[in-house]
């Protein structure tokens, strides 16, 4: 069975008349798309290794872009609430003119972004190394598939010989017509005694002897051709299992290194949760409250969550928990009690015992609930989210 | 002597090839003078027993080729029908395939085994000559298939399984085509 691509689409539909190429594997869901790249539960040798470099690379690529892009939101949001300083040869540290958190606090956030960016960087730098494997490997698997087969001796009446060695048979077909002409030439040959001895000895002495000769070359030919497509064949197939362990490997490598991206991220998210709980509520910290809290509306209004963290879930930069753990930190912002925004003022929100002012938290509603809805459809089996929904869904309902 | 005078025939040296060819005359006539044939009565004719062995040996060549490119074609419709498992479009591959292959064999059927077969069983020398006519003629129709159908082309151009179908077809028509000139 061969791999089909689209050069055998093409000849199908040259040949037949019938387009096999429009139709694809039914769309799989995320986590199919996850196995498919998971070497320990596929069998690398049985699939399509060029399709799947192909796509490989180009997710991959996907990823990488995307993951930078949700690190240069973070990092704006972050300048939305404080100043970044790149004075210090490169380095980003918070600056003084940022809100009223410790330095201690500033300092673990601008750890935070130095952590994703050093993470992404390294991530890029596995994808390369990754890309090339599967190039490697799948050029590998190509030298096997085109390792010549063994060359079998023909049958004496196999017309693959007549076909191979056509003009060697030729010449003697025009041996045999040439003989026929000259007894033609001598006379009536057919009705003269001896004429069969003659042409027994023809056949015996000549024909069989020049066929016997070429068998002969032909066998000592195959036979030193066979053990240099054995050795060849051999070798490749060597080169192929090499190749795909290290693809393998560096598979393993990517991971790990998206599961480092991952973290990073949610390190950075979760300090800012961290700091929103420990200033909210804090007499003379409502300002930097507000700023925290207009972080995260800055952070959902940028679609972050709902459409760059979407797109890298995707994109199998983050998976579903980071996701959720994302979606979780953002959401509680409380149950709406008046809304303000229409005539330019804030509005307040009940959160827990605490009342919380938002400048425009229609947007920030609108944001999650289309950010949990997309979730939904991705992962409509995960009861928390559905909870999240509706929950949502709603405070909407009962916002004034 | 017949062995020697076509070396020469060969190589080109006609006076000699001549001479010996002379002296191959005598020695058959030394060997007894047999009566002459009186025409050939219809119902008595008999193919030249060489010649009956070369239309022999071209109707086996025929039906061997054409056993060889069935065999390609076969290989060629089961890996199809691999390569093509679960695809939603298998069964029309599979019967689209299957009539190419038809219409191809069809095309190239027996009709030459069966004319080359008849020509050498002919008893009778007109008939004989309209079987080995029908036989040229049936030949050429293969050939002139061959080269201008693209279907044969198309079967060697397949990307699923090494074929040359076409070449094998016209080295044959090619050798044959001079047994029967």
């Amino acid at each position: 069975m061969v791999t089909l691509t689209q050069k055998h689409h093409d000849w199908v539909k040259s040949t037949l008349n019938i387009d096999t190429s429009v139709f694809t594997a039914p769309d799989a869901d995320i986590e199919a798309d996850l196995d498919r790249i998971d070497p320990s539960k596929v069998d690398l040798k049985s699939i399509d290794l060029s399709q799947l470099a192909s796509d490989f690379t180009n997710s991959a690529h996907t990823a990488a872009k995307q993951a930078r892009a949700a690190m240069s939101g973070l990092i704006d949001v972050a300048v939305t609430g404080w100043k970044l300083d790149d004075a210090a040869g490169g380095a980003k540290v918070l600056a003084k003119s940022g809100p009223a958190l410790s330095a201690d606090e500033k300092e673990i956030l601008a750890g935070n972004l130095r952590e994703i960016d050093a993470r992404v960087t390294y991530l890029k730098h596995i994808y390369n190394d990754a890309e090339a494997a599967a190039k490697r490997y799948d050029a590998a698997a190509q030298q096997v598939a085109d390792s010549p087969d063994t060359v079998a001796e023909p049958k004496k009446d196999d017309p693959s010989f007549l076909d191979e060695h056509g003009d060697v048979l030729e010449h003697i077909w025009d041996f045999v017509n040439q003989i026929t002409q000259m007894m033609l030439v001598v006379g009536d040959l057919h009705l003269i005694a001896g004429t069969d001895v003659i042409k027994d000895a023809i056949k015996n002495d000549q024909i069989e002897k020049e066929i016997a000769a070429i068998h002969d070359d032909l066998d000592k030919q195959r036979s030193a051709l066979n053990a240099v497509i054995d050795v060849t064949k051999k070798r490749a197939q060597a080169d192929a299992e090499n190749a795909a362990d290290e693809f393998a490997g560096k598979v393993d490598e990517l991971k790990d290194a998206m599961s480092g991206v991952q973290a990073a991220v949610a390190g950075y998210a979760h300090s800012l949760k961290t700091f929103e709980k420990k200033n909210a509520g804090k007499k003379g910290l409502s300002k930097e409250a507000e700023s925290v809290l207009r972080t995260y509306n800055a952070v959902l209004q940028a679609s972050v969550v709902s459409q760059t963290a979407l797109n890298a879930l995707k994109t199998r930069t983050l998976g579903p928990s980071a996701y959720k753990t994302w979606v979780k930190q953002l959401v509680p912002l409380g149950k709406p009690i008046t809304d303000d925004s229409k005539t330019g003022g804030a509005s307040l929100f009940e959160k827990g015992s605490t009342v919380v002012r938002y400048t425009q938290p229609s947007k920030v509603v609108e944001a999650l609930a289309s950010g949990l809805e997309d979730v939904d459809a991705v992962y409509d089996d995960a009861p928390k989210i559905d909870g999240w929904a509706k929950a949502w869904k709603s405070a909407i309902q009962d916002s004034p | 002597m017949a062995v020697q005078a076509q070396e020469l025939i060969k190589s080109g040296d006609v006076a000699r090839a001549t001479e010996l060819i002379g002296e191959l005359r005598k020695a058959l006539d030394a060997a007894g003078t047999q009566p002459e044939p009186q025409g050939t009565p219809q119902g008595t004719f008999r193919l030249d027993p060489a010649k009956a062995a070369v239309f022999e040996r071209a109707r086996s060549a025929w039906l061997a080729t054409r056993r060889k490119v069935e065999s390609d074609i076969g290989a060629l419709q089961k890996e199809l029908a691999s390569s093509f498992d679960g695809h939603p479009k298998a069964s029309d591959v599979e019967a689209g395939f299957a009539s190419l292959a038809e219409s191809v064999l069809n095309l190239l059927g027996e009709q030459l085994a069966d004319a080359l077969d008849n020509a050498t069983k002919a008893t009778d020398a007109n008939d004989h000559a309209v079987l080995v006519h029908e036989a040229r003629q049936t030949l050429q129709r293969y050939q002139d298939y061959i080269d201008g159908d693209p279907s044969v082309a198309a079967l060697d151009a397949n990307p699923f399984v090494p074929m040359a179908i076409q070449k094998t077809l016209s080295a044959t028509l090619s050798v044959l085509s001079k047994t029967l000139a």
